[in-house]
């Protein structure tokens, strides 16, 4: 099932007009920055806030200019950045709330959600006794609960930091696959949605101004995601030692830090990792006697256009494309065009999806 | 206690109960529509719900006497449906009490119904919940302590009302004396002992009636 929308609201400042079409059970980023009408994309797509356009879940239309459904017929969830449990119901109430509403089968059971979001413990519990982390995650497994056909995430990681954070993305992810479920995850976070999403929406004063698979979007060299932009990498684990991690691409071997925290990890094991274009410069040697781990031979695709003082080079690394951000001065000096070959010194890589 | 006193506390409390009844079932839906509706005509209903509020009892009697005349609004049409006469009768007593009680039945509920947060109700949406599902398994739960005060005012206020009855109930025994119309009785007759009873026993019910209301409040308020 893919979601369709192509909709249109007056906001304050600008008007919403935002059309996309996102495939079955992935995952797609909303990403922009404060008052971009995130929040209000979601809160049109479920119904909550009135928007003229048409909105298709597969066949069926949720909305068209003439009939809209109201939201408890749309079978799109929606977890809100507030605190939304019914304060009268204990989480287990809350969850049997949701889940004697579903217009189908929830795909996961309540005990396998509850198990999954670690929320076993809290059933009894009464919303205004949980901490802000267990609060997203009830709030999370009972929007599952309902069965949606989507789910629309508010910046769900909003308030958490460290630990929490990576075990309520790792959660989700996990429930996400597990049910097949499709999700539209709004973020001004840009690594925490490199960590989740497959594909990205990056709104700007209410428009979508870009749109595909994330490694696209992150890597295009007129992006306007500014500092934002980078390389997204799928690869898996090599070997550990000396405290590097080694991981590989079908042609590329990259070596990082171990991050604190980080638990052996069979060979092979998936990761993802974010290669920010602030981290990347080029050189025509390779430098020797060199701090950077990862020095690459790579070939100039093309470049960007300059703004204040500086560009985006897109690399040819011989598999997953990647980005420089140098300054216009480099750029002249080094006499940099597409096809020619280069050296690319890779300062910082982070690993987002241990 | 005598036995028409005992007819009298028992058509008192029938009163109370009856109108409290009534006025919940007017009053829940009003104060939802009152709450939440953007219309032009909400401020003119509320000045109407809030006018017994500042009206002398005697002035609403005096309206509804004539209302319920043969040839007035309410009298014509009971009259068309076979109910016959309403002045001087219990039924005619409950409408005035609805009447006389509605804002304390409203305004609690009012103004519970719009301090709440609107986050809770959207997600119920969005899970499925339709609009009467909503107002009944998220919103009147959460306003419940409105809900508690809009009975607990309706029924004492009915109860402690005077003017209206004497102006449209007439004080007839085992009909239409209600508690507070006999106490009058009794002082005018220098009865001061079946006063004091009956005084006494208000007093002491009503208390009794408060207490169990707020006890029951702050046992909600609690986590469980």
């Amino acid at each position: 099932m893919s979601l369709r929308f192509s909709l249109q609201r007056r906001l304050d400042d600008f008007t919403l007009t935002a059309a996309a079409e996102i495939e079955t059970g992935t995952v797609s980023g909303v990403f922009g920055q404060s008052g971009a009408g995130k929040t209000s994309l979601l809160r049109c797509l479920c119904g909550l806030d009135a928007a003229t356009g048409n909105i298709w879940l597969d066949e069926t239309s949720v909305q068209t200019p003439e009939r809209q459904l109201p939201p408890h017929r749309r079978g799109i969830a929606f977890v809100s950045q507030v605190d939304s449990l019914l304060p009268h119901l204990t989480v287990a109430g809350n969850l049997h709330f949701a889940e004697k509403r579903a217009g189908r089968k929830s795909q996961t059971s309540s005990h396998s959600l509850a198990t999954l979001l670690g929320i076993e413990h809290l059933l009894h519990r009464r919303p205004l006794d949980l901490s802000g982390g267990e609060t997203r995650r009830v709030t999370i497994a009972r929007a599952l609960l309902s069965a949606p056909h989507l789910l629309l995430l508010d910046e769900p990681l909003t308030g958490l930091h460290g630990e929490a954070r990576e075990q309520l993305m790792t959660a989700i992810t996990s429930v996400q696959r597990e049910a097949g479920i499709s999700i539209l995850w709004v973020s001004h976070d840009i690594h925490e949605l490199a960590h989740v999403a497959d594909s990205l929406l990056v709104m700007e004063r209410g428009l979508v101004v870009s749109q595909g698979p994330i490694s696209t979007v992150l890597c295009d060299v007129n992006t306007r995601l500014g500092r934002e932009a980078g390389a997204v990498w799928d690869c898996h684990f090599v070997s550990e030692a000396d405290n590097l991690l080694e991981l590989a691409t079908d042609s590329v071997r990259l070596r990082l830090p171990r991050p604190s925290g980080f638990d052996a990890r069979p060979s092979g094991h998936p990761h993802r990792l974010y290669i920010p274009a602030a981290a990347v410069s080029i050189t025509l040697q390779p430098a020797e006697h060199s701090s950077i781990l990862n020095i690459l031979p790579v070939t100039v695709c093309n470049i960007g256009e300059c703004t204040q003082g500086q560009a985006l080079v897109k690399l040819d690394t011989g598999a997953a494309p990647m980005l420089a951000r140098i300054s216009e001065h480099s750029l002249h000096a080094l006499k940099l065009k597409p096809g020619l070959q280069a050296w690319a010194q890779i300062k910082a890589v982070s690993l987002i999806n241990g | 206690m005598s036995a028409p006193d005992l007819q009298t506390l028992y058509t008192t409390l029938l009163l109370a109960l009856t109108s409290t009844a009534v006025l919940l079932m007017i009053a829940m839906p009003l104060a939802w529509w009152l709450a939440r509706s953007r219309q032009r005509l909400v401020p003119i209903v509320e000045a109407v719900v809030a006018l017994p509020l500042v009206l002398p009892p005697t002035v609403i009697g005096f309206y509804l006497l004539l209302a319920f005349a043969p040839d007035g609004p309410i009298g014509s049409l009971s009259h068309a449906l076979g109910i016959g006469a309403l002045a001087f009768t219990f039924e005619g007593l409950v409408i005035g009490s609805v009447i006389y009680s509605l804002p304390f039945a409203v305004q609690p509920l009012q103004s519970a119904f719009s301090t709440l947060p609107r986050a809770p109700l959207e997600a119920a949406a969005t899970l499925g919940a339709g609009p009467l599902d909503r107002y009944f398994s998220v919103a009147l739960p959460m306003a419940h302590r409105g809900l508690v005060a809009a009975v607990v005012l309706a029924f004492a206020h009915t109860i402690g009302e005077f003017g209206i009855v004497l102006m449209i109930g007439g004080n007839i025994p085992g009909e239409t004396r209600v508690v507070s119309v006999a106490i009058y009785d009794y002082v005018e007759q220098l009865q001061l002992l079946e006063a004091h009873l009956l005084s006494a026993g208000t007093l002491l019910f009503s208390f009794v009636s408060l207490l169990l209301a707020y006890s029951l409040l702050r046992s909600r308020q609690r986590p469980q």
